[in-house]
């Protein structure tokens, strides 16, 4: 792994401004992936911008009947939520631990990482229960649930 | 004849010269290479960033300052002295690095030790002791639930947190009915702890094991 500066942002702004003022940071939360890419160096950041401190972990009723899942939801809380798990099922399912994805892994990583993750060459195969689940990790189109746009 | 000398060499002599002028060509250029301004900035670059953090790790409140690259795994095993946790693959996939950190199983091979500032980590040393067993350890020994044991600690940290996850209603991708309680059934158990490998194919009784914790005849 190639060397590091680490910083953790306390504020989405903080996080945002480390974001521009660095060339080559990368933000880390869950970071199963990042790291195991960082491994291998095909990731190389040059600095490391924990966003884990954010408040962005809140899965949200919305008005119009939908949720709204933060981005620093873990699965596990996202699968476990009594209402994912009435309305979202297939979304419990494909989140949840599960397959032979590790099950611990899947308690860190991040339940967006399902919906943006998209490594360019990466060794990771993508997790099973995403391709079991297409539609399960497509968010928007699973009832109205969306993802809350982080740092924006 | 000692003219004649001045001129002649010895074979010696001859394989001394050779080698010297063969060395005489590289080393100019790596004097040159070491003193270069990209070889300064590349040596910049590598050299390692520290950064500090604390956490608990068995209840022990422990300060460190580390490489920001060590990982939670190395942090436990190289500079903490817990070599419970075993390194397996360090990718992730055979959950032999497995701890419980804030009550939530992780494979510890796959996380920074800086991004842990204030948790409790729960590694297998501090589940139980040799004289006083944790009953998941105690259930392990009982039902053979290893072979080699190098999966073990990994396995059992795992289940413990598997059987707190059941408690706490969280599905699987086998759960039939998402919104009843989870049932402890083999199938559960299984699924559930599918994210650690034993080479040594333990598992019908690393199964029999955690159903004798969970309450359920194995």
């Amino acid at each position: 792994m190639k060397p590091f500066t680490y910083e953790r942002a306390q504020s989405p702004a903080q996080a945002a401004a480390a974001a521009a003022r660095v060339d080559g940071a990368k933000f880390i939360a869950g970071g199963t992936n990042l790291l195991d890419l960082m491994k291998l160096q095909i990731e190389t950041p040059n600095h490391l911008i924990d966003v884990n401190a954010l408040a962005l972990d809140k899965i949200e009723t919305t008005p119009d009947g939908g949720l709204r899942i933060g981005a620093l939801v873990r699965n596990t809380d996202l699968a476990a939520d009594a209402r994912v798990r009435r309305d979202y099922g297939l979304l419990a399912r494909a989140l949840s631990p599960a397959l032979r994805d590790s099950c611990a892994i899947r308690q860190r990583r991040l339940a967006i990482c399902y919906s943006v993750r998209a490594v360019p060459t990466s060794t990771t195969p993508i997790s099973p229960a995403t391709n079991a689940h297409p539609a399960a990790v497509a968010e928007p189109s699973v009832g109205s649930a969306g993802i809350t746009p982080w740092l924006a | 004849m000692q003219n004649s000398n001045e001129f002649e060499m010895s074979r010696r002599e001859l394989l001394i010269g050779t080698a010297a002028s063969a060395t005489m060509g590289a080393a100019p250029s790596r004097a040159e290479a070491e003193g270069a301004p990209e070889n300064a900035r590349a040596a910049a670059l590598e050299a390692p960033s520290m950064s500090k953090v604390s956490f608990s790790v068995n209840g022990v409140a422990r300060e460190l300052e580390l490489d920001t690259r060590t990982t939670l795994l190395d942090a436990l095993r190289e500079h903490l002295g817990f070599t419970g946790s075993k390194k397996g693959c360090d990718q992730g996939q055979c959950g032999a690095c497995t701890v419980i950190a804030d009550g939530r199983r992780i494979t510890s091979c796959l996380t920074l030790a800086v991004m842990h500032e204030g948790n409790s980590i729960i590694t297998i040393e501090g589940l139980g002791t040799p004289a006083n067993l944790h009953p998941m350890q105690a259930a392990f020994v009982r039902h053979d639930g290893y072979q080699c044991g190098y999966c073990t600690p990994g396995q059992i940290c795992s289940a413990v947190a598997v059987l707190e996850e059941v408690k706490a209603g969280i599905p699987s991708h086998v759960t039939e009915d998402l919104t009843a309680q989870p049932q402890l059934t083999a199938a559960e158990l299984r699924e559930r702890m599918s994210g650690n490998i034993c080479r040594c194919g333990a598992y019908s009784n690393i199964v029999d094991a955690i159903t004798e914790v969970a309450g359920r005849p194995a």
